[in-house]
């Protein structure tokens, strides 16, 4: 069967139907198509022509043209619609023109960068001219350094190396940094949140060194489709950008189909597992002649699909390597091999993680199916652009799983197809990571008295580091003050400095087995804590509270263990305020004093609570940006009047905005944490708080400040769409914690708030 | 709230430390009895003392004693040393030198120079200063400056925008020799160690220890006080007055190299080290010769690195006889090794002719190939077989 034969037969399938909440048909779109830009040197256009590229898409022209005038550039586009040319041909061009010219690559993980590097290694030996390319990241050998560092063209390197390894050591890379003409960022979406905040920072810096060698680098990003990639790619890279708009790739028609498995257990909210529907789906399509890739979350998720896919596949004589798996932890000969597989043909099937989200270029294959929501629109839209060859049919398949998010997506298609893609935040002043940064600058160059870093005057911080002694104030500058070296202390991928090491003392000596950190190790690495890692169980013997180190074994118990953290949220100032139905919406600092007292043991299957013990661990002072709505009296009274319990309501509302309000800002549930308040000391009334979770915050409460009336529909629409009865997980909580009202008492709550608004 | 606060919440490291409070530096400067030097860039404190350390008469040639090629001999007046203290030992951008001494020998005696900041901002006087004296001496001795002091240098150079004062300076690194010397005898070849070795005295407690010298200058810029800084500037005219006393031995020891004089080496590990300096500077005859004695007094005759060493310079040189006496030996301490099995089978199947023997250690060395060549040789069935030893 082919594409269209397969899909015919689902749609006349009832068994199938029954569980499509869309089922979305994407007309096909001709391509836009720009002849190359007059002055591009002959030699790339030669190259092109004869690799049968005889003209542009629109976008590419579009981006060389800007590029060429000087301005920065983001251009948001689709997975494999030929992002590449838009800035390797004006690099490429820029370095024939002048030999010394030099460019760096950033890319988020050292996979894409070695597949980038191939790509442009490849367009450089077609041109036959000695232009350099190197990847430099922890695996380049110590003796390929140097060279590199003095005649690499193009530089191709990661965000934590060019933090750690390249600007604390910018006297060793002056040829690069003299001559640096362009910074190409791709992925720019990725760099969001906590992650993104770090990196602007970190590009902060590299302006910093650039401008010190006399250099103005113009930047060249790349991104998947996010609603505001310009606003994100000038914060980001601290300059003002210019978005490409247009996507001029053809595309054949697509059909997208949201799947949501049916419930199992009704109080609980839980449907039937992801794996085993996306199991019975991608069997489905791996008998007919398409070839397919499966997104699973996880690199178990893979290998358990893999193994059934296997399976499936020899029943209908398909070799077990025509289906393979991808993920991290493979080997990179290995990777490359599915990649070229994949391109050939001689893979037919791939289950991968989202490593084959990013730009790897596989070619395009029929079918992509999902097993889970990838967590942002911009993400989904780019596991879903691996499917769909130029002019041919292509389907995707998104199979929800239980998961709060998944559900908020799956049960409101509209919210993916309808609306403008999610906003991605990042915070690059958020104190603490602004601070570690200035830190790593200081190290870099000293400051000059009133010197900006980025758009932000940084004296008052300075003055402080001094005070600390980290930096010393003299002759109107500061210098770096300590024997330390500031970088190795500052990880990108956290906001908080030090983390608490997970060591496994069942292996040889104990082996460092991963990195938690401090607020979230209190309440899963406590001691007698079950703390599960890679699918296997562990428990805590010890958590060395001083040393940060939690020591631990594997084990296997039948019961996990959930911690109680009693918190006490402080107001410490609004910023801003408005009315917000009868009630007031602020965006402001709060304090979070808060303690693991203790922690229940909790069996599997069952969830009896089969015990409990206490833990003595220190309070955690945290300081962060919240977004609150206070309710005043007479909402709670009315709530009270109609048999609701308020605080449950509260409670409830707390939940559910809990799980809907990252889908809008584009943060991971884990990102935003909430706090129902019957009675808030500051605001005198019941208030509800978002806030970010991470210390300073990264901008995540301020969004939802800006859309809060939107987030607060689209959760009335979910509870009420819910298909638990009286709560589960998926909207305000299961009605066992939650309280039985709690559902229909969150949403009188949002309903007063719509009627306020309208009548306002 | 104020940022102030908020930056004091938001920073769990901090707490406790009082700000740093004003230096009178002119103070420190008059206490420490240095004296203030102005440059085209600025002013930085200087010291300079003599020190009682005549020079060599000559330099002989150091060749062999240096990782690199240490030039044509050189007269002592064309050495500057150098050593720096610094905030730090991380590498990178981060770290800046505080103090440089530099010592070169004139009219007999050792002129030690210290150049010191009075502050972080005066590091382009600072260089200014090791540029003048670095002028017309072309030859910069360090101990493990390669890795360290020089780049330190060239990197603050190029922060402070300006030439690298030693850009164009043969670079003699004290280290090489030093390990070439004695790595066979100390437990370690850091300065303070060799020094030792060559019979310095302990180094007194008015000296700050290397450790700690970061510290002491962070404390004097916070205003904590200066009274360690003298131990630091002592530290480093020991440590220059220390490189100038290795480089004596280091150079006592090429002459006599040189001369082929005997040399009254008190231990056979450094007849070793002799013989392998020797081969470095191509004189295989010389080498083969350190070795013989070496292995003639030495405790150790299974020391595999040095039967290796002394078959390799004994067989280069033609002395079968000798090398089979070092395996003998090797064999007698122990060293039972399929590889000395091997060499003594070779030696005696092409060299000394006796097959019979050869075939025994081929056994033990389990070369196959051999044992059956040797087995038809023994049995008189290689008619190909020529009792001429082979090249090679």
């Amino acid at each position: 069967m082919n594409l269209a034969q397969l899909l015919d037969s689902l749609k006349g399938d009832e068994s199938f139907r029954r569980h499509v909440t869309r089922w979305e048909v994407i007309p096909p779109e001709p391509g836009r198509y720009a002849d190359f830009p007059a002055n591009l040197d002959p030699r790339l256009a030669d190259v092109l022509r004869a690799r049968g590229i005889d003209r542009l898409y629109s976008h590419q022209a579009e981006a060389v043209r800007l590029v060429g005038e000087g301005a920065s550039v983001v251009v948001p586009t689709p997975t494999a619609s030929g992002k590449t040319l838009c800035y390797n041909l004006p690099v490429l061009d820029r370095v024939l023109r002048e030999p010394q010219a030099r460019a760096l690559y950033l890319f988020p993980t050292k996979a894409l960068a070695q597949d980038q590097m191939l790509e442009v290694h490849e367009l450089v030996t077609d041109l036959g001219v000695d232009i350099r390319t190197f990847t430099f990241d922890g695996d380049t050998p110590e003796t390929a350094r140097r060279a590199i560092r003095s005649s690499g063209h193009i530089v191709v390197t990661n965000p934590d190396m060019l933090h750690q390894g390249i600007l604390p050591h910018h006297t060793l890379w002056v040829k690069l940094f003299e001559n640096l003409r362009y910074v190409v960022v791709d992925e720019v979406h990725q760099y969001r949140g906590v992650f993104g905040s770090h990196v602007a920072n970190v590009l902060r810096r590299l302006r910093r060194i650039a401008a010190f060698y006399g250099a103005d680098p113009q930047f060249i990003c790349c991104s998947a489709t996010i609603a505001n990639p310009r606003e994100l790619a000038t914060r980001l890279v601290g300059r003002e950008v210019e978005s490409v708009p247009d996507n001029g790739a053809p595309r054949g028609e697509k059909h997208f189909i949201f799947y949501n498995p049916p419930v199992v257990n009704a109080e609980l909210g839980i449907r039937q597992s992801v794996i085993k529907t996306t199991r019975r789906i991608a069997e489905r399509f791996i008998t007919g002649n398409v070839q397919m890739i499966v997104f699973a979350r996880s690199r178990m998720r893979v290998e358990l699909l893999l193994t059934y896919l296997e399976q499936a596949g020899r029943r209908v004589g398909i070799k077990s390597g025509e289906v393979r798996g991808y993920r991290g932890g493979y080997l990179p000969g290995e990777r490359r091999a599915i990649e070229q597989g994949l391109r050939d043909g001689s893979v037919g099937t791939v289950v991968s993680t989202n490593a084959l989200e990013l730009g790897i270029d596989i070619g395009r294959l029929d079918v992509c199916i999902m097993a889970g929501y990838a967590g942002t629109v911009a993400s989904t839209w780019q596991q879903a652009g691996r499917a769909g060859r130029r002019q041919n049919l292509s389907a995707v398949v998104m199979v929800a799983s239980s998961n709060p998010t998944d559900q908020y997506v799956v049960q409101h298609p509209e919210f993916f197809f309808d609306r403008s893609p999610e906003h991605a935040s990042l915070d690059p002043d958020n104190l603490v990571i602004l601070m570690s940064h200035l830190k790593c600058a200081a190290f870099e160059l000293p400051f000059d008295q009133d010197e900006r870093f980025g758009d932000q005057r940084v004296t008052e911080i300075l003055d402080y580091l001094a005070d600390q002694r980290v930096l010393h104030r003299g002759e109107g500058r500061y210098h770096w003050m300590t024997d330390t070296y500031p970088a190795e202390e500052v990880s990108l991928r956290s906001a908080a400095p030090d983390n608490v090491v997970i060591i496994d003392q069942s292996r040889p000596g104990g082996r460092i087995i991963g990195e938690m950190d401090l607020f979230s190790a209190q309440e899963m690495l406590h001691d007698k804590a079950i703390y599960i890692h890679g699918a296997q169980q562990h428990h805590v013997d010890k958590l060395d509270w001083e040393r940060r180190e939690a020591h631990v074994q594997p084990v296997q118990v039948d019961h996990y263990t959930d911690a109680q953290r009693k918190s006490e949220l402080k107001t410490l100032t609004a910023d801003e305020e408005r009315p917000l139905g009868c009630g007031t919406l602020s965006v402001g600092e709060v304090g979070l004093i808060s303690k693991v007292t203790v922690f229940k043991k909790i069996k599997l299957g069952t969830h009896e609570n089969i015990g409990s013990d206490r833990v003595h661990l220190p309070e955690m002072e945290m300081h962060t940006t919240a977004c609150w709505w206070e309710i005043p009296d007479e909402v709670t009274a009315q709530l009270a009047r109609a048999g609701f319990d308020p605080g449950e309501a509260l409670a409830g509302l707390a939940h559910l905005l809990g799980r809907v309000a990252p889908v809008f800002v584009m943060a991971d549930p884990a990102d935003l944490h909430t706090k129902a308040m019957v009675r808030s000391p500051f605001t005198g009334n019941a208030t509800l708080y978002l806030y970010d979770s991470c210390p300073g915050g990264v901008g995540f409460a301020r969004r939802i400040f800006d859309q809060f009336e939107e987030i607060s529909v689209a959760a009335a629409d979910h509870a009420t769409g819910c298909a638990c009865r009286g709560g589960c997980p998926a909207c305000v909580g299961a009605a066992v914690e939650s309280g039985g009202t709690a559902r229909d008492g969150a949403r009188m709550l949002l309903q007063q708030l719509r009627q306020a608004a309208a009548g306002a | 709230m104020d940022l102030r606060r908020r930056l004091a919440n938001l920073d769990r490291l901090s707490g406790g430390t009082a700000p740093p409070a004003p230096v009178d530096t002119e103070a420190v400067r008059r206490s420490l009895s240095l004296e203030t030097r102005t440059t085209d860039a600025g002013s930085v404190w200087v010291r300079r003392q003599r020190l009682h350390l005549p020079p060599p008469r000559t330099l002989p040639s150091l060749q062999g004693f240096f990782a690199r090629d240490p030039g044509p001999a050189a007269e002592p007046g064309d050495l500057l040393f150098l050593d720096t203290e610094t905030t730090g030992l991380v590498g990178g951008t981060g770290t800046l030198p505080f103090l440089v001494g530099m010592a070169w020998w004139e009219d007999n005696e050792l002129v030690v120079e210290q150049l010191m900041l009075p502050g972080p901002g005066h590091e382009s006087a600072l260089l200014a200063g090791v540029a003048e004296r670095a002028a017309g001496r072309p030859i910069v001795a360090t101990y493990n400056g390669a890795s360290f002091d020089l780049p330190l240098l060239r990197t603050r150079a190029l922060l402070n925008r300006r030439v690298d004062p030693l850009a164009d300076h043969l670079g003699w690194d004290l280290v090489v020799p030093a390990r070439r010397l004695w790595s066979r005898r100390l437990a370690d070849c850091r300065q303070q160690t060799v020094e030792l070795h060559l019979g310095a005295g302990q180094r007194t407690s008015n000296e700050v220890p290397g450790a700690e010298i970061p510290a002491v200058w962070f404390a004097y810029l916070a205003g904590d006080g200066h009274s360690r800084l003298e131990g630091v500037l002592r530290h480093n005219r020991r440590d220059m007055a220390g490189m100038a006393r290795i480089l004596l031995e280091v150079c006592r020891i090429a002459g006599e190299l040189q001369d082929g004089a005997a040399t009254d080496y008190t231990d056979w590990r450094d007849a070793w080290s002799r013989g392998r300096i020797s081969e470095q500077r191509g004189d295989m005859t010389g080498a083969a010769a350190w070795l013989r004695q070496a292995m003639a007094v030495t405790d150790e005759p299974e020391n595999p690195r040095l039967v290796a060493d002394a078959l390799r310079l004994l067989k280069r040189n033609g002395d079968h006889g000798r090398a089979r006496e070092v395996v003998e030996a090797a064999l007698g301490g122990g060293l039972d090794e399929s590889w000395l099995h091997r060499e003594m089978a070779i030696l005696c199947e092409h060299r000394l002719g006796e097959p019979e023997t050869a075939l025994a250690h081929a056994l033990l060395a389990g070369d196959d190939r051999r044992v059956a060549r040797l087995r038809r040789r023994v049995a008189g069935t290689d008619p190909q077989r020529k009792e001429m030893p082979c090249p090679g």
